[in-house]
């Protein structure tokens, strides 16, 4: 199902009574407060440069769940950790061992140390795929929760009642806030129940 | 005996009381049950089949819904007929530091990234045949004549959900959320016990 898809499922499920701009505007907003979490999840690869630590989320990205580096799954560090390891981390350079954010919302996260090796030759793949032997020795794989304009099949109806939910929540005159407190309780149970199924063996 | 979308939506508009589908369009209730008969299976995986799919040398992270568009969750990886060993990816560089790097010559193990990539580790240095077992995704229900893939006695279930998002749309939310608890956990106990109408 696409965008426009899970909008009309929105627009009928609520009767027709929606401001269709407003409606496009809080889906992308639930959008990505849903892909906070891991439902969508990406990977993407980036060159490294010799001493530069700190590196740029793709737009997509929104929360990282690991970094790869040369041969390491890289930890992640909180600022008041690294400050208590290594007074001078800013200008460490050497192997990454660790990342760490900046916060929440920053769309950058820096490697500490620096590295001292960057990718040679590009991105490229004598076998087509950049993992296993065929992932250049210096080179930063992110993987990352990531928004999509289009969402996957189990996602639409939560999507479309967290839709209405903001939609009859604000200041209209269609305002309804049991409509929206309903369908915001109903979409909650929904993602629930779809989170516990997911972590079952 | 597998239920027609159309059937299932006469029933459901007999129980909201409006027989002729005036107030809610048959077209509409075709998609919600779509979209129970998914949240049902995915929670409940009454449903499941299975694709056999080539791996490719190297390769790590395969992205299931570009290769199957009906498959839902994937639930399980066979390699000649064995069960192989579902891990939490984030489990994986506890048992080996470089487990991206890492290449084989046969997979020991496979993790969801996401709910639509699979990691079938290691990469394997050539590609080899592996059972995707998952649950299924409800085909689009253009037509009253298509059917819903869910066994009979989980389709009560389905009534129930489109029902009460039904409830929601005529505006009698009171109940919404009491009724999705109780779904949840009628869907839970069908689960656990196959063949017992819930």
């Amino acid at each position: 199902m696409t965008r426009a898809d899970v909008l009309d499922l929105a627009r009928d499920l609520a009767g027709g009574l929606v401001d269709p701009v407003q409606m496009a505007g809080f889906y992308d907003a639930t959008m990505h407060e849903l892909a906070r979490h891991d439902w969508m999840v990406g990977v993407t690869l980036i060159e490294a440069k010799i001493g530069k630590a700190r590196y740029e989320l793709p737009d997509r990205a929104l929360r990282i769940l690991g970094v790869l580096f040369g041969a390491q799954h890289l930890t992640p560090l909180y600022r008041d950790e690294i400050d208590q390891l290594d007074p001078d981390w800013r200008h460490a350079v050497g192997e990454p061992s660790s990342y760490l954010t900046e916060d929440e919302f920053s769309r950058t996260f820096r490697l500490y140390p620096a590295p001292s090796q960057e990718t040679l030759d590009g991105l490229s793949f004598p076998t087509g795929t950049p993992f296993g032997r065929d992932l250049p020795p210096a080179t930063l794989a992110v993987i990352h929760t990531e928004a999509r304009v289009d969402p996957p099949p189990w996602l639409v109806m939560p999507l479309a009642l967290l839709t209405i939910a903001r939609e009859f929540f604000r200041e209209s005159d269609h305002t309804d806030p049991a409509l929206s407190q309903a369908a915001n309780n109903v979409a909650s149970l929904w993602l629930e129940a779809l989170n516990a199924a997911r972590r079952e063996p | 005996m597998p239920e027609s979308a159309g059937r299932l939506a006469d029933r459901i508009l007999a129980r909201v009381r409006d027989p002729h589908g005036l107030a809610h369009p048959r077209a509409l209730v075709r998609r919600l049950i779509q979209q129970a008969a998914d949240f049902i299976n995915l929670v409940g995986r009454f449903a499941v089949n299975y694709h056999f799919f080539e791996t490719e040398p190297f390769r790590l992270f395969y992205s299931v819904r570009a290769l199957y568009p009906d498959i839902g969750w994937v639930v399980g990886v066979r390699l000649d007929g064995l069960e192989l060993s579902r891990v939490e990816w984030t489990t994986l560089p506890y048992v080996d530091p470089v487990w991206f790097r890492a290449v084989a010559s046969r997979p020991e193990a496979w993790a969801r990234l996401g709910d639509d990539r699979l990691v079938i580790y290691p990469a394997m240095t050539a590609p080899v045949s592996l059972q995707l077992v998952f649950t299924t995704l409800q085909a689009d229900l253009d037509a009253d004549t298509t059917v819903v893939e869910l066994p009979d006695d989980v389709l009560p279930l389905v009534v129930d959900a489109v029902e009460l998002l039904l409830l929601g749309r005529a505006r009698m939310f009171a109940p919404g959320p009491e009724l999705m608890k109780a779904l949840v956990t009628r869907i839970q106990v069908a689960a656990t016990a196959p063949g017992i109408a819930p």
